[in-house]
């Protein structure tokens, strides 16, 4: 061995415990990078997953009023893959026992029931019928913070037209993951949520008989 | 002729610290033969040891030349330098930078390891009379003892010159003695150029030669007609 090595070898037998200290905060180190980096690989992955597996569009746009005629020539557009057409409005909530006023975002599902893109993983119950005018899906920390389940009904103003509404269903969709009401600093989801129902129920609500005022899509180079 | 061994022509150095320049050495003129002891002797801040790191390759002069058998070291890189330090020359100092964690004889094997044609760690270390210390580490050895194994250290990849930088400084009178023994054998016995450096004045009567410093300059140069033997010396 050579004399340096030597050197070395009792130098670090001499300093054992500051090497082991060392050595120890080194590993603990290198293990956090490491979950570190696996958190980040599986969330990731977890995230496309998620996202693939509800079709989460790629482009979102919202309009006042558009014809559902429209959709039509959205497909024809080069590089759309698929196109999806609904209504998007804001309602104010009455909620039983709470003071302050409470509002959620109302998304339309389409005749078929179920949307092609943006489609809520339903956590609990059943999708809205869409031909029930007060069935509705809400998001689940909205239903979770209210104590609401499936079977569980509240009052909502649609433009100004109060109306009891049950819901069927609780879910979560890649578009609402964190929600944060209209004026709001900070998330609440006792007094914001999401409420999915039928589209003719909202079309009648707010005029838009025939007609979208939100579109979403995704792309073909996208995939 | 003889050749001398080292040959310096002017020599300045400089410390520029901005506001006030420091002459170390003004204008030095020093020739130092092969085999000859010298001692280099002056008080604190004479620029003796500034000539001594010139000499030796760890430091520039700043103006003048200085020639180590004819090779200017002022034109040498870095690199060279080093070479230069590897292969020639044997540093001595005051305080004996032994690796602690080594012994006496590992201490002498850290130069024999990468030295062209050492002499064993056991050789150099006879000559300084510490055989019977020869497995014993630093902390174990006297202050005296320490320096013998640093004149080891030195001499062990025989070197042409070695330049020992107040090798007593730090020792008694008892052990100073021991170590100017071993300088003045290794000096007799592998012919090794010897310059030391000191302002201990007892120690000029064992040079051949003496070279008085003062004030950056060389005040006088004095050749020993007779030499005393180093335990005759006393301080």
């Amino acid at each position: 061995m050579r004399v340096l090595n030597k050197k070395l070898v009792r130098d670090f037998w001499r300093l054992w415990a500051q090497s082991l200290a060392i050595a120890l905060v080194l590993a603990c180190g290198v293990m956090i990078l490491v979950i570190a980096i696996g958190v980040e690989r599986s969330l990731t992955e977890t995230q496309s997953t998620f996202y693939e597996r509800n079709r989460f569009a790629d482009v979102f746009a919202s309009a006042t009023r558009a014809s559902n005629d429209l959709k039509g020539e959205i497909e024809q557009i080069s590089g759309v893959s698929a196109v999806e057409t609904r209504i998007t409005q804001y309602a104010i909530l009455d909620l039983e026992g709470m003071d302050e006023p409470a509002s959620a975002r109302l998304v339309s599902l389409p005749r078929t029931g179920i949307p092609q893109l943006n489609v809520p993983s339903l956590i609990d119950g059943r999708f809205p019928d869409p031909n029930a005018a007060n069935e509705v899906l809400v998001n689940e920390p909205f239903a979770i913070a209210n104590g609401f389940v499936a079977g569980s009904s509240f009052y909502a103003t649609l433009n100004g037209q109060k109306r009891l509404l049950t819901i069927t269903g609780t879910g979560l969709s890649p578009e609402f993951i964190y929600l944060i009401g209209p004026g709001a600093m900070m998330p609440d989801n006792r007094r914001f949520g999401v409420i999915w129902m039928g589209y003719d129920t909202l079309a009648s609500a707010f005029n838009l008989g025939g007609a979208f005022n939100d579109v979403t899509l995704t792309l073909t180079r996208c995939r | 002729m003889q050749q001398p061994v080292f040959h310096t022509e002017n020599i300045t150095k400089v410390y520029d610290t901005g506001e006030v320049k420091v002459f170390a050495l003004r204008g030095v003129n020093l020739d130092i033969y092969a085999g000859e002891m010298t001692v280099l002797l002056g008080s604190s801040g004479s620029g003796k040891s500034t000539l001594l790191n010139i000499l030796g390759g760890l430091d520039r002069a700043t103006e003048g030349k200085a020639f180590f058998k004819g090779a200017d070291l002022a034109t040498m890189s870095e690199r060279q330098l080093t070479a230069y330090r590897r292969k020639h020359v044997g540093f001595v100092f005051q305080f004996y930078n032994l690796v602690p964690s080594l012994t006496a004889r590992e201490n002498v094997a850290l130069v024999t390891e990468i030295s062209d044609d050492p002499m064993k760690p056991e050789e150099a270390l006879a000559r300084v009379g510490l055989t019977h210390r020869i497995d014993h580490f630093p902390a174990e050895l006297s202050g005296g003892e320490q320096q013998r194994v640093a004149i080891a250290r030195a001499i062990a990849k025989r070197p042409e010159v070695l330049l020992c930088d107040e090798p007593t400084g730090a020792l008694d009178s008892k052990t100073g003695v021991q170590v100017l023994e071993a300088l003045a054998q290794i000096n007799e016995e592998l012919g090794t150029t010897t310059a030391i450096i000191t302002h201990n004045a007892a120690i000029q009567n064992m040079a051949h030669r003496v070279v008085f410093f003062a004030d950056g300059q060389i005040s006088e140069t004095k050749v020993n007609s007779t030499r005393l033997l180093p335990h005759e010396i006393d301080w």
